[in-house]
């Protein structure tokens, strides 16, 4: 067995796919409503998973030699059988992590984790008090997603945080950083938040592409920061893509020389809805990318046979289009994160959030804009669509309105 | 692909280019033999990723120093005085490995000596003559009173020893 670094570092180009890392919503029932939650958590699914259903599946992941599992929600806590699916996970050799809000984690909670062998926990921290419980629309959330920090690193767990960066939350990337270092994390997660779900609602919430050129070098630069305070930034999978900034962005080790690989999902990335919808990652659009339900197929049949999962494995040049096609890192980059492309145009292979791309534009003294033109029609996984406006680098930005981030392109249910 | 690194800017160029892409400095051409290519092959920029999912988790990772140590161990502050406590593999995945991997290691120069009581640790307050050595020196009351170091801030406390009056 090897340590926990190896066990997520995988040689993307040499080894054959297989589901090494695993995201499972063992739950849509959340505690929060979030404004910009893609699979528009909060009510439970109709016909979840039971806990018996679920334990068959950590029997199945792990035949297939899966070695990390991030349970997420909803909250996964809320998922009756959470703690006994935590044990079987240990119990079977995979890693169990638990990706939270925090609302619900208790001093008692937090010590059963640990006696259940959670390997680590992750809290969701999207920015500074006003800004966090702005967007996950609860006055309060920001104290109780600290204390659970405060509560899980108590009971003796390795704690870890995430945000999704957006223009309401970037201005606080630095001083939540030093939020988060004193309160002991040993990683953090910085993913873009892309138009799925609420978000897609929301679109004035969305960073624009160009905005990249400031927000790409600023997390490199944290990156350093944190390298150098003992914490691992991980620039999530929508994030980055050939900049200058690229080795920095991507390398855990100062000495090491990794860039983006193009998407795993389906390759060594596997998500699993509550239902027991298989996906080739947890963030993939729901309805363009079930490969197959546990209740009807084992695992192993639709990791193998599901063209909806294989998609990554055998993608090609000739799969992209627009910039991505001509772009000089298109074989390696293969239009970088999946979903995000499709919850942008309805279809991956050409991707506007792009570092690379984004200062392509500039040097010739432009940029793209993302106007909706489609809304989302209101379920979990969901997406628009945009269109892509090419305009001067100096054009106006309208500044964000507060009032309107709520429901902009989607008309309220009658 | 194969890709040169610029050595200005640090920015990825895919070969063949004569030109760094970002920042137009010339690049480097590679001459190198079969075997360094070969080489090049498997370490250079890598094949390797770190897998990592929107909607999971950023994962843990072994560092070389401070409180996470490799194969899952770690320095805990038990007793929350601001000093850390010997290596332990209590919460690592493969704890068979970890205490293989801590076996060897020298204790940390910064040991809390005693990581359930929050009086002791590296550089609190130890008058002799109370039989306790408090701040973990090896002795009771200080063992080179000259080489205290001046007074400081430090994790929310002072933890230099005033030099005893005149």
């Amino acid at each position: 067995m090897t340590d926990s670094r190896d066990r997520r570092r995988l040689n993307v180009v040499e080894e054959r796919p297989f589901p090494a890392y695993v995201v499972w919503e063992l739950t849509l029932r959340c505690d929060h409503a979030c404004t910009h939650c893609g699979s528009r958590a909060g009510v439970a699914r109709d016909d979840e998973l039971a806990t018996g259903e679920a334990l068959a599946v950590v029997d199945q992941l792990a035949a297939l030699g899966t070695r990390e599992v991030v349970l997420i929600g909803g909250e996964a806590y809320l998922h009756e059988g959470f703690l006994e699916i935590v044990r079987a996970l240990r119990a079977r050799g995979i890693a169990p992590a638990l990706t939270t809000g925090g609302r619900g984690i208790t001093e008692d909670l937090a010590g059963e984790l640990v006696r259940a062998g959670l390997a680590y926990a992750s809290v969701s921290v999207d920015g500074l008090e006003p800004t966090h419980d702005r967007m996950r629309h609860l006055r309060g959330s920001w104290r109780g997603a600290m204390t659970a920090l405060d509560r899980l690193r108590a009971a003796g767990l390795p704690t870890a945080s995430n945000i999704n960066l957006n223009r309401l939350n970037h201005k606080d990337l630095e001083p939540l950083y030093d939020e988060l270092r004193a309160r002991g994390i040993a990683s953090w997660q910085v993913q873009l938040t892309a138009p799925l779900g609420r978000a897609a609602d929301r679109p004035e919430l969305l960073l624009q592409p160009w905005d990249l050129l400031e927000v790409v070098p600023r997390v490199a630069a944290l990156k350093q920061r944190a390298r150098a305070d003992g914490i691992t930034l991980t620039p999530g999978n929508n994030l980055g893509y050939f900049g200058p900034e690229e080795q920095k962005l991507r390398s855990v080790a100062a000495s090491d020389r990794d860039h983006w690989q193009g998407c795993q999902a389906g390759r060594f990335v596997m998500g699993i809805e509550s239902d027991g919808a298989v996906k080739g990652c947890p963030s993939l659009q729901t309805a363009a990318y079930v490969g197959g339900n546990l209740r009807e197929r084992p695992l192993d049949a639709i990791w193998h046979h599901a063209p909806e999962l294989a998609f990554a494995r055998r993608r090609t040049i000739d799969d992209l289009w627009g910039f991505c096609r001509t772009c000089p890192f298109a074989r390696t980059c293969m239009a970088g994160c999946s979903f995000t492309a499709h919850s942008v145009f309805g279809r991956p292979g050409n991707n506007p959030y792009c570092h690379f791309r984004a200062r392509s534009f500039a040097k010739q003294g432009l940029r793209e804009r993302l106007v909706p033109a489609a809304a989302a029609p209101g379920a979990p996984f969901d997406h628009g669509t945009f269109d892509v406006v090419i305009e001067p680098l100096d054009a106006p930005d309208p500044e964000l309105a507060a009032e309107r981030l709520v429901q902009i392109t989607r008309p309220p249910r009658a | 692909m194969a890709m040169l690194t610029c050595a200005r800017c640090d920015g990825l160029t895919p070969q063949p280019a004569r030109a760094c892409l970002h920042c137009d400095a010339p690049l480097a051409q590679p001459r190198r033999s079969r075997l360094a290519r070969r080489l090049s092959i498997l370490l250079g920029p890598a094949g390797t990723i770190l897998l990592a999912a929107c909607y999971g988790g950023p994962g843990m990772y072994g560092h070389e120093s401070g409180k996470n140590g490799p194969n899952g161990a770690q320095r805990l502050d038990e007793d929350h005085d601001g000093a850390l406590g010997p290596w332990t593999c209590a919460h690592a995945f493969d704890a068979a490995r970890c205490e293989e991997a801590i076996r060897g290691m020298a204790p940390p120069n910064d040991l809390d000596c005693d990581d359930h009581d929050p009086a002791r640790y590296p550089g609190a307050p130890d008058p002799a003559g109370d039989g306790i050595d408090q701040n973990c020196d090896g002795v009771d009351g200080l063992r080179d009173p000259a080489a205290a170091a001046p007074p400081g801030p430090g994790n929310g406390r002072t933890y230099a020893t005033p030099p005893p009056s005149p």
